[in-house]
């Protein structure tokens, strides 16, 4: 079932944001969106859950449909239990004053027993590696950490399909690969991803799809292989992973290697 | 801020419903009367209250500050302006009977400030909001049980508009402080008006809005006592000073 967007359009008020969208995303992708700032990636996301149209006035017209349900004719609450999206902004997702209530606030809404949601909160937790953050204050914690309780939020939720808006950018390294190593297990696991990622290098190693959101409409959708040696590029204002510039350069200089091989490293 | 501090307190053990009892009844015994005595007397039971508790001062300490500068600007201006003030104390016109009332007023604003924070120091959020969930609509619940976590923000976010519009050059002007903070409160507004539409998009995101988990609250013997004692010292009030 997975998502079916239809002719899908969205404007603020005005200018369109996403014109004309048709995409469909089958159950057990790892799909990665990029997109310059602005191109619509955040309102896209909004798309998805049912917020747009719900919760966001605006021009809306076409269908989204999640898990075989229209957003139209279903309301944001419960589109939650199939589609879980982690915002782009920490501050504006967080509201309870610990760290264990944010997390369990979802579970509640599920009308889950109280010994359960501590299991499952207990769990998320462990996966993430924030347990030493469970009777923290929200509003105490570094932007990294938030972000790393907001993904939990929605994970303890167990949705079919998990929408990530630029989850890793307060991450270092090492953070930003735990979370991908989290999101790979969970879609070998058969839930279906899709990660909005300024940092391109980790959707090449990751994802199976990527697609090129600019001026309104997705415009270049296929491996990220394909995606990413895309001449387009960066006219459209999108970085390409290290490997590919690397391999470019060396191309201009007429030297041969294996890229396939340097992409895994 | 008033937020659930972690303890084994009387209150802590109670039901949020008995503490919410507790905090409406005496935020309404305190608007009944504006006599000194009466007032001084609901304050003291309630001062009392949270002292047993060994709740600590520390704990409202931001919000005490802000209601202290706020009642004595009450006392000095009903000193002033009381409209039925009589006796002047010369050689300032202000008069006994306004001083009073501002006094009165003060009382009464700490009376429901402490009875509040009895009810929030020993309540847990989530406890709160089911309770406040039976009696109001949920999200209306979920509002006022947030509220208070936003008050740090807020303040910081108050600190970065002064700290910006400083830095390019706003000087603050003005005898009184209050003047001074005019040009910060439309971006602060700006800003909760926004954060109150992220927050319901957050909470419907995560499917607030069907039935919720219960936690099984329950009245027992000690929340029955609290109900009693708190009527009991309502209706003795109003028996030995009727309004
Ligand atoms: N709530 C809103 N009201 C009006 N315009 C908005 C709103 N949110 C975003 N926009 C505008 O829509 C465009 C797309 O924004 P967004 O979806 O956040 O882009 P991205 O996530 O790709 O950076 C931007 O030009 C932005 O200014
Ligand atoms: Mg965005």
């Amino acid at each position: 079932m997975g998502i079916n967007i239809q002719n899908l359009n969205f404007a603020y008020s005005e200018t369109p944001i996403l014109k004309n969208i048709n995409l469909e995303v089958n159950d057990g992708e790892f799909v990665g969106i990029v997109g310059s700032t602005g191109s619509g990636k955040t309102t896209f996301a909004f798309c998805l859950n049912g917020v747009i149209p719900h919760l966001i006035r605006g021009k809306f017209s076409g269908d989204v449909e999640v898990s075989g349900k229209n957003t139209k004719s279903f309301e944001v609450f419960d589109l939650a239990k199939f589609l879980g999206l982690v915002f782009q902004d920490p501050d504006s997702q967080i509201f309870s004053i610990t760290v264990e209530d944010e997390i369990s606030f979802g579970l509640e809404n599920m009308g889950i027993k109280r010994n359960e949601i501590k299991k499952r909160v207990e769990s998320v937790m462990n996966a993430l590696k924030i347990k030493n953050l469970r009777d923290k204050e929200t509003f105490a914690i570094s932007q990294g950490q938030k972000q790393k309780v907001c993904m939990a939020s929605v994970l303890a939720m167990n949705p079919e399909i998990l929408v990530l808006d630029e989850p890793t950018s307060q991450l270092d390294f090492r953070g930003t690969r735990g979370i991908y190593e989290i999101l790979r297990d969970l879609n070998r696991k058969g839930k279906t991803i899709i990660v909005i990622e300024h940092k391109v290098d980790w959707l090449l190693k990751y994802a199976d799809r990527v697609l090129v959101l600019n001026n309104g409409n997705f415009v270049i959708d296929g491996e990220p292989k394909e995606v990413f040696r895309n001449p387009a590029l960066e006219r459209i204002g999108v970085e390409i992973p290290k490997a590919f510039r690397i391999e470019k350069f060396l191309k201009r200089s007429g030297i041969k290697m294996d890229f396939e091989k340097l992409i895994r490293v | 801020m008033l937020k659930y501090s972690e303890g084994e307190s009387f209150f802590h053990k109670l039901d949020p419903r008995t503490k919410l009892f507790f905090f409406i009844s005496l935020s309404v015994l305190s608007l009944l009367s504006t006599s000194i005595i009466y007032l001084s007397s609901v304050f003291a039971f309630t001062l009392i209250v949270f002292l047993a508790n060994r709740l600590s001062f520390q704990k409202i300490k931001s919000f005490s500050k802000f209601f202290i500068i706020l009642s004595i600007f009450v006392v000095i201006l009903q000193g002033f302006f009381y409209p039925l003030g009589k006796t002047i104390l010369s050689p300032i016109p202000i008069t006994l009977e306004g001083l009073a009332f501002g006094f009165a007023i003060s009382l009464r604003l700490f009376t429901i400030l402490l009875s509040l924070s009895v009810l929030m120091l020993t309540t847990k959020q989530k406890y709160l909001l089911e309770a406040l969930g039976n009696f109001i609509p949920k999200d209306f619940a979920l509002s006022l049980t947030t509220a208070f976590r936003f008050i740090p923000i807020i303040e910081e976010e108050a600190r970065t508009i002064i700290i910006s519009q400083e830095a390019r050059g706003l000087k603050r002007r003005g005898k009184m402080k209050l003047t001074a903070y005019f040009p910060i409160i439309v971006p602060l507004f700006a800003k909760a008006l926004t954060r109150a539409k992220n927050l319901a998009i957050s909470v419907e995101s995560r499917g607030f809005g069907r039935k919720r988990t219960k936690y099984d609250l329950k009245m027992k013997p000690k929340d029955w006592l609290v109900v009693a004692g708190t009527l009991a010292f309502g209706l003795c009030l109003l028996f030995f000073h009727p309004v």
